[in-house]
């Protein structure tokens, strides 16, 4: 059974899906927690991961946006701050870390976003993951056009959007991703 | 205490039953799963079974704007003086021409197996502890409220249906006010009408005004008390309360008001908060401090049996609610506590076993106390620097 840890809950609701998308199985029990940014992340993820072993969890899965930062060492930092209260390495599991933001997964697929809000088109991204604050990038493409508030909320329709995205074309665009996929699949 | 709710056919609670084990319980789940509906199913039947006005059916004019009580069946399982009582209500669709309309009751009490009937009642016919003969009532009529007006107070079942027509009388519904109250001076005459009907027949207060005009006037050393708590020494939110008599004040100002005298609450919040030791009259208070002044007056005032609360914390600070919660807990030994709760804050204040998780599965309400691993695993998620709150939002649904 799978474990979800990501920086907020609507991060964790978005991998459920795409865990699930990923392995094709509707069905899949997951367990997740979505924090309240990355230093409760980092503070309170060990007790959750104890917690979630104890009901049956055997593989985590700890997503952290890298934010501006190299990817390494946000890893290394997530690892680090987990790792002092408990030995991850008893635990299968990965550190996930989007390159700048999870949305960068989202805009990687501009078919998917138009599936899930039939008004919103926005551009096809080559190479979303060179976009420095997606989520923002996201939010100011679905209020071009005259619009006076934005189409898109990431708290809600993220997950909206990970039930359309698809995955290979996703995997092609975001290494970061690849990642996430390989672990799933691996499991 | 309330020990055990079954509900059915009651907007949506289609089949909700759920224990209590602690005086005090929060209910907590997310928006719209049915939360408000449980405490308004366990309120109208308290106050509904308790009078003899005719079960309202679905012609009733009054409950074309209320909650119908049409078609629900319901039990309460109470412990009263040592003994567990459950009572059972069952109205039928009054809609449904072709059933007759017959309200089905059943009262027992005792301990373990040993259970006896204080009474039964299948539309008009009701037997009763004790008797070799039906006693028959009108058909809308409850048959806990009928049998108290008939029998005799030495009848067998009269102690028994006394004992659970007070707790049922006891129970009360706060939503708290969210606008301000308009009323902020009461006159004498208006207080000493009201005051008559409350001593005489119960009539609870019409506002928090009448509340605090009455502590002080009638029961002084609960308002010492209320002072107390709400004071300096207590939870800090105001520096002093109290009631001025504008009798002689409006009496010596041309403006003539009609009565002569007029009682007016008055606060000076706490020197920690704005204001600069000024008074203020009630609907000058902010939302939050009027809110905490509100519970802390209905739970002293009010003498409660249960006390069903939706969100008492909200517009209230965090570092304040855990001294509400706290004060709420150590008065639940004499008024049991249930409300509804949205907060991280009064979660983490809460202990595990005081929880109710409330859920709607395919459309109907459940609410379930943490079963015992789950409070196994709850303990040790705090024990290593996990919140409560923390711990339910991750026992969600997988």
């Amino acid at each position: 059974m799978f474990a979800i840890l990501a920086e907020d809950r609507s991060d964790a609701e978005a991998l459920v899906i795409l865990v699930k998308r990923i392995l094709d199985r509707e069905d899949l029990k997951i367990h997740k927690k979505g924090f309240s940014g990355c230093g409760e992340l980092r503070r309170k993820a060990a007790s959750h991961i104890l917690d979630f072993a104890r009901q049956g969890a055997s593989r985590f899965i700890i997503c952290h946006d890298s934010d501006g930062k190299d990817p390494g060492t946000v890893r290394k930092s997530v690892r680090d701050g987990i790792g002092g209260k408990l030995d991850l390495n008893s635990y299968r599991h990965a550190i996930i870390v989007p390159v700048q933001e999870l949305e960068a997964w989202i805009i990687a697929d501009a078919k998917a976003i138009t599936s899930a809000i039939r008004s919103l088109v926005i551009a096809d991204v080559r190479q979303p993951e060179t976009i420095s604050s997606p989520k923002e990038w996201l939010v100011a493409q679905s209020r071009t056009g005259g619009k006076s508030r934005p189409l898109y909320a990431p708290a809600t329709f993220n997950k909206q959007v990970a039930a359309f995205l698809d995955v290979p074309k996703v995997q092609a665009k975001c290494p970061s991703f690849r990642e996430l996929v390989e672990f799933v699949r691996a499991s | 205490m309330l020990r055990s709710v079954e509900i059915q056919n009651f907007g949506s609670c289609a089949r909700t039953s759920f224990d209590l084990d602690a005086p005090l319980s929060a209910l907590c789940g997310r928006n719209g799963v049915g939360k408000t509906t449980v405490l308004n199913a366990i309120a109208l039947l308290c106050s509904k079974t308790i009078t003899a006005y005719p079960i309202p059916t679905r012609s009733n004019f009054f409950l074309r704007r209320s909650v119908d009580i049409a078609g629900v069946s319901m039990t309460l399982g109470l412990e009263l003086d040592g003994v567990h009582y459950d009572y059972e209500f069952s109205a039928p669709d009054f809609s449904d021409s072709a059933r007759p309309v017959e309200l089905t009751e059943f009262l027992t009490a005792g301990n373990g197996e040993s259970r006896t009937s204080v009474f039964s009642r299948q539309g008009e016919s009701v037997e009763a502890l004790g008797r070799t003969d039906c006693i028959r009532i009108p058909k809308l009529t409850p048959g806990l409220a009928a049998l108290i007006s008939l029998l005799p107070r030495d009848d067998p079942a009269s102690l028994h249906l006394e004992r659970v027509r007070s707790f049922f009388a006891g129970v009360r519904y706060y939503t708290f006010e969210v606008d301000p109250p308009t009323e902020s001076m009461i006159s004498a005459r208006a207080y000493e009408e009201w005051r008559d009907r409350h001593k005489a027949v119960g009539e609870p207060a019409p506002s928090l005004a009448m509340c605090l005009v009455y502590m002080q006037q009638e029961e002084p050393e609960l308002f010492d008390e209320l002072q107390s708590i709400l004071g300096p020494e207590g939870i800090g939110v105001v520096e002093w309360i109290g009631v001025h008599d504008l009798g002689s004040i409006i009496a010596n100002s041309e403006e003539r008001w009609g009565d002569s005298k007029y009682f007016m609450p008055q606060v000076i919040p706490s020197r920690h908060m704005g204001g600069g030791a000024n008074s203020f009259r009630l609907p000058e208070l902010s939302v939050g401090t009027r809110r905490i002044i509100q519970i802390v007056t209905s739970m002293l005032f009010d003498r409660r049996s249960l006390m069903l609360m939706e969100q008492p914390e909200d517009s209230i600070h965090p570092g304040l609610l855990r001294k509400l919660i706290d004060l709420l807990r150590t008065y639940s030994g004499d008024t049991q506590m249930l409300f509804t709760t949205h907060s991280a804050a009064v979660l983490d204040i809460l202990e595990p076993e005081e929880v109710l998780l409330a859920t709607a599965v395919e459309g109907s309400t459940e609410v379930r106390r943490l079963t015992p691993d789950e409070l196994v695993r709850a303990k040790d998620f705090l024990a290593s620097e996990g919140t409560l709150s923390d711990f339910l939002e991750a026992q969600d649904e997988l």
